[in-house]
């Protein structure tokens, strides 16, 4: 196995808070890593960071292999410009050109998908549009092309249509397709915003809190689904998750955060053994 | 065959029904003169055109190429359209283009000013309506369009032709250096922002007199068809058009020349907005409008989509301006003050934000209602007023709901379902 991100050193702080301290962790590719911890461990932060919406103080984010053998993901959001830079014009060039191009898709379009802990579907589109729009960069989105539609064109769209509806087939909304996203059950949505997230071809899908929100049985199915990313699609998966149940029965490996700070990591086994897990979630302090 | 003749004839009924009333009955003094030949005509052009026509669609399967055809015609996993009717578009066509005839030269000045407005709505509607980018400075891609011609007239000889391209361009150039430091800003802010763009682009009209003429204005020529002009007498060194093809001189026909070119370009435009709303930027800008954050983290890059949006806007504003130009063959500064902005605004919100038809039927109500109601003028915009709020009490959402594109499964994924 190898290594798909690596997050080194990652420290960022709002205003006086330092929300992350520090943490460091790495995702086998074709694995599912659980982010576990307490309610305001800074979670969803690491994720913010990893799929580009936060800019860390300091540390580094690596995604390695694909097309162009690696991505230095902060990098991708573009650096704040500085005097130096004056007498450098092509580094200027580069961190203007990041400035106002780089950002959170940038980091999308080199693999890295992700879904919301509160949910962000396109309420008032199709289930289908939804899955449309997450293929943006995958079709002829060019204006000439599709105003006459022209062949690639076409062709693209209906390209675009069948992988829709495949991802559509494995969550079971297939029979939703022309229903508004905004008005499928909760479940649904979860489920839905999964797919649209798959349908940007991602190496790496972060899944904040996929089962929040669900019954136990559809906690069970959604389980099983993840199990099948990994197995028939190789995708590699960092989750955050609170249902422990699940974590342990589905993640091949888990880091554990609690206050901004990686207290553990390891195998389901390791951490049910971990003394201080056992004292980040009941509270107590270690001896 | 039989059945659509029969329906050709019911067609033909409606036509005659609807012809009757507007082309027979001729007022002549103080009595009404029946003239039924006309309307007569007209139906039995409405029946023949109708079989033939459906006849021709049927052997050459014509119009699913040009998207409108019925889902279940269409092959499996393309885009199914809840489309209009084949016989709707015909009698619509048939509508507006036989209208010059019963219009006087009165009604035809109103005609052509409800299409630019049509043409204006269908622009903001892409910023507002569909990128759901707050945009209360529309007004100064108007006059961008306007002024280009009239000053390019002024000071180059532009012709409206060439005016047409290059003030849209402009236009949308405009909207593009306005929208990319302004685009990061959200809802209110950027509403302010337009707004205040609106009236700079005014308040410099006004002011930069030694170019624009300032509150005088500028006139400009009527334009010229292949060098034929709509003119008594050639002014700009062609012919005039009543003389080459040997009929009388009539003022009638600059405003036919109008209203057809118009007509032309609005047709167009809607074809364009029917087809932006199924492609990829069309679905950006609306995904955009319902969650930015969702939009960047599926890879799309936020701010060219809303500049794309804006530009394009823009450039519909600025062909908008041109054809303004060209009507009034005179423009000023106080043609294009915010409540010009405000009352296309108005159009896309009466009609329902991004919906095709709405924000065309509330176009012709807010431009045609005021001209029929001369009389009341003083109350036009307290009826607009009035409108609003009884469209807030009854249609919350517009006079038309965006309908959103059906999508036919795939055959074997629908095999799965079933
Ligand atoms: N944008 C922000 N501004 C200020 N504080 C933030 C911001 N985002 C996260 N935080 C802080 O970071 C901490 C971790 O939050 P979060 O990552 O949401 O936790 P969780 O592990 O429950 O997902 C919280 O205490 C929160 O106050
Ligand atoms: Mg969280």
């Amino acid at each position: 196995m190898s290594a798909l991100l690596t997050v080194q050193d990652l420290t960022i702080r709002f205003g006086g808070v330092t929300a992350l301290q520090q943490v460091d962790f790495t995702v086998q590719a074709g694995s599912i890593t659980a982010l576990i911890g307490p309610n305001g461990a800074g979670k969803t932060t690491v994720f913010n960071c990893v799929t580009g919406f936060y800019r860390a103080n300091t540390g580094s984010i690596h995604l390695h292999g694909g097309a162009n053998g690696g991505s230095n993901l902060m990098a991708l959001l573009g650096e704040s410009l500085q005097w130096s830079d004056l007498w450098q014009p092509k580094r200027l060039g580069s961190r203007l050109y990041h400035k106002m191009f780089g950002g959170p898709h940038r980091v999308n379009q080199v693999g890295v998908a992700r879904t919301f802990q509160n949910i962000r579907l396109f309420n008032a589109l199709t289930v289908m549009e939804n899955l449309l729009v997450a293929q943006h960069n995958q079709v002829d989105s060019g204006l000439l092309s599709g105003l006459i539609q022209s062949r690639r064109f076409r062709a693209q769209e209906q390209a675009a249509l069948q992988r829709a509806s495949a991802w559509l087939r494995f969550f079971d909304l297939l029979p939703e397709a022309n229903r508004l996203a905004g008005e499928l059950p909760y479940g649904h949505q979860r489920r839905l915003e999964m797919a649209r997230a798959l349908c940007t071809q991602p190496r790496l899908l972060c899944l904040d809190e996929p089962a929040a929100g669900l019954n136990p049985n559809e906690t069970k199915a959604l389980g099983r689904l993840i199990l099948t990313l990994r197995d028939r699609f190789d995708m590699t998966i960092l989750l955050i998750e609170h249902d422990m149940g699940m974590v342990m029965e589905i993640s091949d490996h888990l880091v554990v955060l609690d206050h901004g700070e990686v207290i553990a990591r390891g195998t389901p086994e390791e951490i049910q053994r971990d003394d201080r897990v056992l004292a980040a979630y009941l509270g107590s302090e270690p001896a | 065959m039989l059945a659509r003749f029969w329906m050709a004839c019911r067609v033909g009924g409606i036509a005659l029904l609807l012809f009757a009333p507007i082309t027979g009955l001729v007022l002549s003094g103080y009595r009404l003169e029946g003239h039924w030949q006309t309307p007569l005509l007209l139906a039995a052009v409405v029946t023949v055109g109708h079989f033939l026509f459906s006849v021709l669609l049927h052997h050459l399967g014509g119009l699913d190429r040009l998207g409108v055809g019925r889902a279940a015609a269409l092959p499996a996993a393309t885009i199914g359209l809840s489309a209009p009717k084949p016989v709707w578009i015909a009698l619509l066509a048939l509508l507006t283009l036989s209208l010059p005839l019963v219009l006087g030269k009165y009604g035809l000045s109103v005609a052509i000013l409800a299409l630019i407005y049509i043409l204006l709505g269908l622009g903001l509607n892409i910023v507002v309506g569909l990128a759901g980018l707050l945009d209360l400075g529309f007004v100064a891609f108007y006059a961008v369009g306007a002024y280009t011609y009239a000053l390019g007239y002024h000071y180059f000889h532009l012709s409206f032709w060439l005016a047409l391209p290059l003030g849209a361009l402009l236009a949308g150039l405009f909207g593009m250096v306005l929208g990319f430091p302004v685009l990061r800003l959200h809802g209110d802010y950027l509403a302010i922002v337009t707004l205040g763009f609106g009236e700079i682009i005014r308040l410099v009209l006004n002011n930069w007199v030694a170019v624009t003429g300032g509150p005088n204005g500028v006139s400009v020529a009527f334009p010229t068809l292949f060098g034929l002009e709509f003119s008594r007498k050639a002014k700009q060194g062609g012919i005039p058009i009543h003389e080459f093809f040997g009929i009388d001189y009539s003022a009638n026909h600059r405003s036919l020349f109008l209203y057809f070119l118009l007509l032309g370009v609005v047709g167009l435009l809607i074809l364009m907005v029917i087809r932006l709303k199924r492609m990829p930027i069309g679905r950006a800008w609306e995904a955009l409008r319902e969650n930015e954050v969702a939009c960047r983290s599926l890879g799309i890059h936020h701010v060219t989509v809303k500049l794309s949006a804006f530009g394009l806007g823009a450039m519909v504003g600025g062909v908008g301006g041109v054809f303004f130009a060209a009507l009034q063959g005179f423009v000023n500064p106080s043609s294009f003050t915010f409540f010009e902005s405000a009352y296309i605004l108005a159009i896309v919100v009466l009609g329902g934000m991004g919906s095709t038809s709405g924000v065309i039927a509330a176009a012709l109500l807010l431009t045609v209602m005021p001209e029929l109601l001369r009389d009341f003028s003083d109350y036009r915009v307290l009826s607009v007023g009035m409108a609003m709020v009884l469209m807030m009490v009854w249609r919350p959402r517009g006079l038309r709901q965006r309908r959103r594109p059906f999508f036919a499964l795939p055959a074997e994924a629908a095999e799965r379902v079933a």
